[in-house]
């Protein structure tokens, strides 16, 4: 292929577009929470640029595009919380509480697998934020002397993972409560999983939405704290 | 109103917030910063739900395909990654489970004692 037609941003559109499209219809047909659009979309990309021997810099003059709109979206959510900003009211004790304890538990979790499987410091820190939105995980990663590459991949995954989880999950204990639906989303998997809860209901993806920024205040002031007791 | 009117009123909000959190060194990062803002926005009044509200969904209800590229890009840390990929494919599936039964078991058990719960009994 011509190089100027490899680079122009609507390859990598086009690409997105028509994979998503494809890993979405799969998804239905099959109902496997494992075949995430997202994490199948990534994969196929890959797969594709390699055999077709497409840099990743060609395909992300496009990818560009699209990773643009994750700022205005995020903002956009302030609207399904205002529209259900009743909830947030009615249930702000067991929110807080809800998601102080859940950034706790994941602090907790991190260090007993790290201790019992004996990894490096710099890892370690590193994997602290991945429960909370990419822009916070990598301040935080920086500010502790983690590396910030591994801090974005841990965010991205445990969204993933989070949403490939979540809906069979949250079932399974038998929560039924909204907000607590939201809430744990949110907690958990941050904007990907937001984008998760959206597609249950307003009202859940209202709630998860307001997890990620309590989420990530709550993580940046614990998790130092923890770090320090341990390191 | 329009569509592109919508999403004027977004981006603007998106970039001054971006603006702010970075000259004034702000600990929230831009987007949580604009997130906030456009909620004291529709909350005071200023701007009407009306006013972002079509472009709003829109953007909303498609953001998983966003996350796409993103994800591509982390093939660039893949060699970064080999030497750690096990333990931190462990973290990775462990731990969201413990947390998302965790938060999500607790906020429903608290809110079951509060007025919720009275009102489904009512």
């Amino acid at each position: 292929m011509d190089a100027k037609l490899l680079s122009d941003p609507l390859l990598g559109v086009t690409l997105t577009f028509i994979v998503f499209e494809i890993a979405t219809a799969i998804q239905k047909r099959t109902r496997l929470a494992i075949l995430n659009p997202v994490l199948v979309s990534l994969i196929a990309i890959i797969a594709i640029l390699k055999i077709l021997d497409i840099d990743v810099e060609s395909y992300q003059s496009g990818g560009m595009v699209l990773t643009f709109f994750i700022k205005p979206a995020t903002v956009a959510l302030a609207v399904p919380l205002y529209k259900n900003f009743d909830l947030l009211k009615r249930n702000f004790k067991s929110i807080i509480t809800g998601i102080t304890t859940g950034v706790s538990v994941s602090l907790m979790t991190l260090l007993a697998l790290a201790k019992v499987m004996n990894l490096p410091d710099d890892i370690v820190i590193s994997s602290a934020g991945r429960n909370i939105t990419t822009p916070i995980a990598m301040e935080l990663a920086d500010k502790m002397g983690g590396i910030v590459t591994i801090a974005i991949v841990m965010v991205f995954f445990t969204g993933i993972w989070g949403v490939i989880i979540g809906p069979a999950l949250l079932e399974k204990l038998g929560i039924r409560d909204r907000t607590a639906k939201g809430i744990a989303l949110g907690t958990t998997a941050h904007a990907i999983g937001t984008a998760k809860a959206i597609t249950m209901g307003e009202d859940i993806g209202a709630m998860s939405a307001v997890a990620i920024p309590i989420t990530g205040i709550i993580t940046v002031f614990l998790a130092p704290i923890v770090f320090n007791q341990f390191f | 109103m329009n569509f592109i009117k919508q999403f004027g009123i977004i981006v603007s909000i998106s970039y001054i917030s971006e603006l702010l959190s970075q000259s004034f060194n702000l600990p929230v990062p831009g987007n949580v910063l604009g997130f906030i803002i456009l909620f004291a926005l529709l909350q005071t009044r200023v701007l009407k739900l009306e006013s972002v509200e079509a472009t709003s969904q829109v953007l909303v209800s498609h953001m998983p395909i966003m996350f796409v590229p993103l994800g591509v890009n982390l093939i660039l840390y893949s060699d970064l990654l080999r030497e750690f990929m096990v333990p931190l494919l462990i973290i990775i599936t462990v731990s969201p489970v413990i947390v998302m039964s965790v938060t999500g078991w607790l906020v429903q058990i608290l809110n079951k004692g509060g007025r919720d719960y009275g009102r489904k009994a009512a």
